[in-house]
């Protein structure tokens, strides 16, 4: 199964794309990868600190653009750049725990892409599939 | 949707073409730029004429295209009294604008240092993700920047009495609070305070051939005295600050919305009446983002200053760099107009629009103010920007707005798929632009082919008279984000 995939028909879509998932958990992970690669090559981030986040939000839908705006608000925040996800969710779906792992941005080694200024709510949509979950995110550049 | 045109350079979408619009919607265009204009364009500003106390007309600058919300390049005036206010008709990038600066030096000068100069304005002026601010701010410097803006910078050293004097609102919103301010805004913001960010925004050195002035006699009161004159453009913004501050608010305004009973025909479009605790919360709340975006832009000018000083190793009275203007085009201002022969005032709206007043508005300087606001529009990093005037029938016509850039045709990705950067990059040498970048597939994305012909747009607001040519600078160096 792909992780994500860029649709580059979005009008004006400065970087608009569809991430998918087995399970919510690995929706969100795949959501916040195509984040991070809209902002940075992955292959150019390595593992070396663990970021803990805790979120939670009234739905499954708010708790996505929650998590996809704490992954922006750390870029700048603490200068953070992300290539792997651990998530969990609890029973209801309306709180997660994250390990994110990664390291922080040094522009002489991380090969950037563009950076990141907010994630819209523009078509912004989860639903489930018959094979799993898939998610339409844009996020304005 | 169809528009039809009621004079020259003017296209108006009545409101029968559209259920619940309550005014008309107004695109000025050439009949050239009328055939390319985005559809996604007609539908966002007729929403945006569907709004809540908006006065007059919705309006879209030539250089329209598709935004979140309104179009960028959308303007729209709302009643202080019983409109509303729109996170989404002002931009996540709050108060992204222009600063012009002027020199004594000509190109004959430059040119046999320009790598040296641009290899250093890389270095030292931070660019891209990231990026550390030039200046150390903690949280109570970090509220005094939102409360102060250029006054601040003035205060603290990094600007000069006539910067403070040759900026919209000489950089500093005065009903800007700190305490509308979030946690989440601060700790974003804190370390970014002279940074260039990235996508589109850059630092250019540009010339100014003579040529390439178009009013001679107003030229030199802006600065423009010499032939082949070397010229810089800052285009930036409030960085993650004002980022956050947007992101903030839509979610107060989509609260709001159900709290006051609004509908809006999009999400982005969220938003709250001007005289209400959440409105006024977020204007106080975009005018300290806007300071911040003020402040951005002169400490990186007090960085340049530095830098040409020791490239050139000349007195800031040699060099003569000095500000002509700083323009924001992306903001809400409370103005006065006279409206139907009765003033009133509005909560004006530019989204990617550039305030454009004509001579004797009271908010201009007073060397300005005989002559009309100087509007600064940036163009592609190929093709150059341009100086422009203000005017009058601005102030009668379109809000006193006019555009602000070239305008996108093409999304960018598409323009990453078209040229490589280092490719690019190359042309743009062999064009005589030297360029440095802080990322290769951001400046493929900022190709001139991505962009509407700029000298198009311009001469579309020259021949309606919303804001006359003064001169077009060419790029010859460029510090991309």
């Amino acid at each position: 199964m792909k992780k994500f995939e860029y649709d580059d028909t979005v009008a004006g879509g400065d970087c608009a794309y569809r991430a998918y998932g087995k399970t919510l958990e690995e929706l969100f992970a795949n959501a916040g990868l195509a984040a991070m690669q809209c902002m940075v090559e992955l292959d150019t981030v390595d593992v070396r600190q663990d970021r803990e986040i805790e979120l939670s939000a009234d739905s499954k839908i708010d708790l996505l653009y929650e998590w996809l705006e704490e992954i922006v608000f750390l870029k700048d925040a603490e200068e953070l750049f992300f290539k792997e996800f651990k998530i969990e969710f609890d029973d209801e779906n309306k709180r997660l725990k994250a390990k994110a792992r990664g390291e922080k941005i040094n522009l002489e080694k991380h090969r950037i892409n563009v950076d990141v200024k907010a994630v819209t709510m523009y078509r912004f949509k989860l639903e489930k599939t018959e094979n799993g979950w898939e998610a339409f995110i844009v996020l304005d550049l | 949707m169809q528009s039809h045109k009621i004079s020259n350079g003017v296209w108006q979408i009545e409101p029968d073409q559209k259920e619940g619009m309550r005014v008309p919607a107004r695109i000025y265009a050439s009949d050239k730029l009328i055939n390319s204009m985005e559809k996604g364009v007609y539908e966002q500003i007729t929403n945006v004429a569907c709004m809540p106390g908006i006065v007059s007309h919705a309006m879209v600058m030539p250089d329209g295209h598709w935004g979140y919300g309104f179009p960028i390049g959308g303007v729209a005036a709302f009643s202080t009294s019983d409109g509303v206010i729109s996170p989404g008709g002002i931009g996540f990038d709050i108060n992204c604008g222009i600063r012009m600066l002027r020199t004594n030096l000509t190109l004959e000068e430059i040119k046999p240092k320009l790598k040296e100069l641009v290899n250093m304005l890389f270095k030292v002026i931070p660019a891209g993700v990231g990026g550390k601010g030039l200046v150390k701010l903690d949280k109570k410097r970090l509220k005094d920047v939102m409360r102060g803006g250029v006054k601040w910078c003035l205060e603290n050293g990094y600007a000069t009495e006539a910067d403070y004097d040759s900026i919209e609102e000489n950089g500093h919103l005065k009903w800007a609070d700190p305490s509308k301010i979030s946690d989440r805004a601060i700790q974003r913001g804190i370390n970014q305070l002279g940074t260039l960010g990235s996508g589109n925004h850059f630092l250019e050195i540009g010339v100014i051939r003579e040529d390439n002035v178009y009013n001679k006699e107003l030229a030199p009161k802006f600065g423009i005295d010499r032939p082949n004159q070397i010229v810089l453009t800052i285009h930036c913004g409030s960085r993650g600050f004002g980022h956050q501050v947007a992101t903030d608010y839509l979610k107060v305004f989509a609260k709001a919305m159900q709290k006051y009973g609004l509908k809006v025909r999009d999400k982005e479009l969220a938003c709250a009446p001007f005289d209400s605790p959440e409105g006024q919360d977020y204007f106080k709340a975009m005018a300290c983002a806007a300071n911040n975006a003020f402040a951005n832009r002169q400490v990186i000018a007090h960085r340049v200053r530095q830098a040409f000083k020791q490239v050139f190793n000349k007195s800031q009275h040699e060099l003569g760099i000095s500000t002509v203007y700083d323009v924001a085009h992306n903001i809400a201002k409370r103005e006065k107009y006279t409206l139907n022969g009765k003033e009133i005032e509005v909560l004006v709206h530019r989204k990617g629009a550039t305030r454009s007043f004509g001579p004797q508005r009271e908010d201009l300087p007073s060397r300005y103010r005989g002559i009309g606001q100087p509007v600064i529009v940036g163009g592609s990093m190929q093709t150059g920007s341009y100086l422009l005037v203000g005017s009058k029938f601005a102030d009668e016509e379109t809000f006193g707005s006019t555009l602000h850039g070239s305008g996108r045709t093409m999304s960018r990705r598409q323009a990453k798929k078209s040229v490589r950067g280092n490719e690019l990059k190359k042309q743009m040498m062999d064009a005589g632009i030297y360029v440095q970048a802080a990322s290769m597939p951001g400046l493929a994305e900022e190709a001139g082919i991505a962009y509407k012909n700029i000298d198009d747009v311009i001469q579309a607001v020259d021949d309606l008279g919303i804001s006359k040519k003064v001169a077009k600078l060419l790029p010859i160096g460029n510090i991309k984000g």
